[in-house]
């Protein structure tokens, strides 16, 4: 996980790898692959598409990762480009949001199951049904909210940090983040029913 | 503050990127204002959830393979050596041998060609004569050769000034 590595271990591995090294490409790829690969999961709302955005993001770091000046940015710098990627993607197709309440495309990906003990069937029923209606709420963002809600919420940015990625400002991110909870908060209004 | 900013700081503070020192103000609001207490309960129970919600995808195994392959298409596209080009081509050994053969018979050639020359053998040679009719160089018995005379018999060389002779 990133977070193993101080700045100055990531910063040696990235120069290394600018200097040609696969193996410490192969590196960043374990470090960041699979956050990589869910961002753009949680952006697309399809696993299909992680992957070949996933791809794609990692070959255009590759190709273009000796122009980057200053390694110690490469976390915020390969983000931005899994965004892009993404957007590109929609621009490309123009997309229209499809909501879907079972999203089946993920069938074939292996989750982490929730290992909480004693989680009883109808819980995770629930649990299940939870994520589907999350996933949908992300589906209908707006893509402004919805990429500064997912580096929040499910990434753990902190608000500066994400606004190296997304290149906007700190009021406009904050502002975009308490935006995208009210759209969430429409989406759950029947599991906050349930629970009263 | 209003209201209205009050409730960009809770989300603000569900992200946990709120400054220690405003925090005391804001639960202070919460607590006198009813509906910014319910925001907070609202948005407190959708964090919970999200957090619950909160599952990751775990990428294919093969998808480094992927990357690799288009990352390093030099590898990919080198070309195998086929079986019968390997067959065909000869052994590194193979040149050194042909190498040393060659110096093997240099040297045999450079040897023979420093020999003394066998004059006796020479002359037998030339001795040697087909008996061919009518052949002006056996005017003479054969076993009397014009051409060569031994030395000890040989009287009155008129080709050489020095011998007297006898």
């Amino acid at each position: 996980m990133p977070n193993d590595f101080s700045p100055s271990q990531l910063k040696a591995i990235v120069e290394r790898a600018q200097s040609g090294s696969t193996q410490d490409f192969q590196r960043l790829y374990e470090l960041f692959g699979k956050p990589i690969f869910n961002f753009i999961w949680r952006l697309s709302g399809s696993g299909q598409e992680a992957e070949d955005l996933t791809q794609d993001t990692f070959v255009k770091v590759h190709s273009e990762l000796p122009k980057l000046r200053d390694p110690a940015q490469f976390k915020y710098w390969l983000y931005r480009i899994a965004r892009n990627e993404v957007y590109q993607k929609l621009r490309r197709e123009q997309r229209t949001s499809v909501v879907s309440i079972d999203d089946e495309e993920t069938g074939f990906h292996e989750f982490l199951e929730d290992d909480s003990p004693g989680l009883d069937p109808e819980k995770a029923f629930l649990s299940k049904e939870l994520r589907s209606v999350v996933q949908n709420a992300l589906n209908t963002m707006t893509p402004k909210y919805r990429d500064v809600f997912v580096l929040a919420v499910f990434q753990r940015f902190s608000y500066e940090d994400i606004t190296k990625i997304v290149g906007r400002s700190l009021l406009s991110v904050k502002t975009d983040i308490y935006r995208a909870r009210l759209v969430m908060k429409d989406h759950l209004n029947a599991y906050l029913k349930r629970d009263q | 503050m209003t209201c209205q900013e009050r409730r960009l700081q809770i989300s603000e503070y569900l992200d946990g990127a709120m400054r220690p020192s405003q925090v005391g103000a804001l639960l202070l609001h919460t607590e006198t204002c009813g509906s910014c207490r319910e925001f907070f309960l609202e948005q407190k129970k959708i964090a919970d959830y999200l957090q619950a919600a909160d599952w990751q995808l775990q990428p294919p195994a093969q998808l480094w393979d992927r990357i690799e392959s288009r990352i390093s298409p030099a590898a990919a596209a080198a070309p195998r050596p086929s079986v019968w080009t390997a067959w065909l081509a000869p052994p590194q050994w193979g040149y050194a041998l042909a190498a040393s053969l060659a110096l093997a018979i240099l040297s045999v050639s450079l040897f023979l060609g420093s020999q003394p020359l066998n004059r006796q053998l020479l002359a037998e040679l030339n001795a040697y004569q087909v008996d061919v009719p009518d052949n002006p160089f056996l005017a003479q018995p054969r076993e009397v050769n014009p051409f060569f005379e031994p030395l000890d018999e040989f009287e009155g060389n008129p080709f050489d000034p020095m011998r007297s002779p006898k």
